[in-house]
C-alpha cells in the first residue's frame, strides 16, 4: 500500500472534517491551487518521505514530511495584519500536533517539527503563509 | 631490581583520531548533500519545465560544521538565489519541490555511517591500541 497518499487523503479529511477550521478558510487543497480557488486556503505540500523497515522487509511507517500552511490573500495597498493567518496556524497545530489517529487503512501519529511563515507576491496580490512543518508517520493496516 | 611501571596518556591520539572521523564525516555529508539536492533540483525542474539556472554546493563552516547552499543565477536576480526558497517550499500557486530537505537526511545517514564505520578503527591505529 502507498501510505504517503493514504496519509494525504488522512490529512486533508481531518482539516476538513473541523468545523471550527473551516470557519476560518474555505477549502484545503493538496500540493496545487487554482487560481480562481477562494481564499483563505489551507494547502498542504509533500516534503519528503523514508520508510523504515525492520527485518523481512516489514514496513514499520512511512516517515511523512508534509508543510501545512493558512494562506491569506491581502490587499496590497493596506499594512499587514496577520490574525487570520495566525488563527488558521494555530487551528492546523491544534489539529496536528501531537495528534494520534487511525482510519479504516491508516494508523497515523504526527507532530510540528518546525513552524512556517513566509509572504508571497504572485500576480501582484500578497498572500500571507502561516503554518508548520509537520512529521507524519503512517503505518498501513 | 625494581621494575618501573612507564603510564603514558594516549588521549590526544583519540582526540585526534576522533577530528579526523569528523572532518571525514562532514566531507560526505557535503558531497552526499550537493550530489541528492543537485540531482532532485535538476530533474523536478526538468519535470515541470522550469528554467532554473542554479546549483546547489557545499562547503565547511565554523568549527566542524557544514552548510549545502543554493548558487543560482537570474537576469533579474543576479546572483541573489533568495527566490529559490519559493521552490523549496512552494507558493499559494506554486506546488513544493523540496531539494534541499530531503539532501540533508540522506546526507545526515551518510554522516552516521561514516561515523560509525570509521571511528573505532581511526582511534585504534592513531592511538596504537592493539585487540588482545
Amino acid at each position: 500500500m502507498n501510505e504517503e497518499a493514504a496519509a494525504q487523503d488522512y490529512l486533508v479529511n481531518r482539516l476538513e472534517a473541523d468545523t471550527n477550521l473551516m470557519g476560518l478558510v474555505n477549502g484545503v487543497w493538496l500540493r496545487s491551487m487554482p487560481g480562481l480557488a477562494p481564499l483563505p486556503a489551507v494547502k498542504i505540500d509533500r516534503m519528503d518521505a523514508a520508510d523504515l523497515y525492520v527485518v523481512n522487509l516489514s514496513r514499520v511507517w512511512a516517515d511523512l514530511t508534509f508543510l501545512v500552511r493558512g494562506l491569506v490573500k491581502w490587499p496590497s495597498s493596506e499594512a499587514q495584519d496577520w490574525t487570520l493567518a495566525r488563527a488558521i496556524a494555530d487551528r492546523i497545530d491544534a489539529l496536528l500536533h501531537d495528534h494520534e489517529g487511525t482510519d479504516t487503512t491508516l494508523q497515523v501519529h504526527a507532530f510540528r517539527e518546525e513552524s512556517f511563515t513566509d509572504e508571497t507576491i504572485e500576480g501582484g496580490d500578497l498572500f500571507l503563509h502561516a503554518g508548520g512543518v509537520y512529521r507524519v508517520r503512517a503505518h498501513a493496516l | 631490581m625494581a621494575k618501573r611501571v612507564v603510564i603514558e596518556s594516549r588521549f590526544p591520539a583519540v582526540k585526534a583520531a576522533a577530528y579526523e572521523t569528523v572532518a571525514l564525516a562532514r566531507q560526505a555529508w557535503i558531497d552526499q548533500g550537493t550530489d541528492t539536492a543537485n540531482e532532485r533540483l535538476q530533474s523536478q525542474a526538468a519535470t515541470r519545465g522550469y528554467a532554473l539556472s542554479a546549483v546547489i554546493e557545499g562547503e565547511p563552516i565554523g568549527h566542524q560544521s557544514a552548510r549545502i547552499f543554493v548558487a543560482a543565477h537570474s537576469s533579474k536576480w543576479g546572483t541573489d538565489p533568495w527566490f529559490m526558497r519559493f521552490f523549496e517550499y512552494g507558493t499559494a500557486y506554486i506546488p513544493a519541490m523540496p531539494f534541499i530537505r530531503p539532501a540533508a537526511r540522506k546526507a545526515n545517514k551518510t554522516f552516521v555511517q561514516v561515523m560509525g564505520d570509521d571511528l573505532d578503527g581511526r582511534i585504534r591505529r592513531r592511538a596504537s591500541v592493539r585487540r588482545r
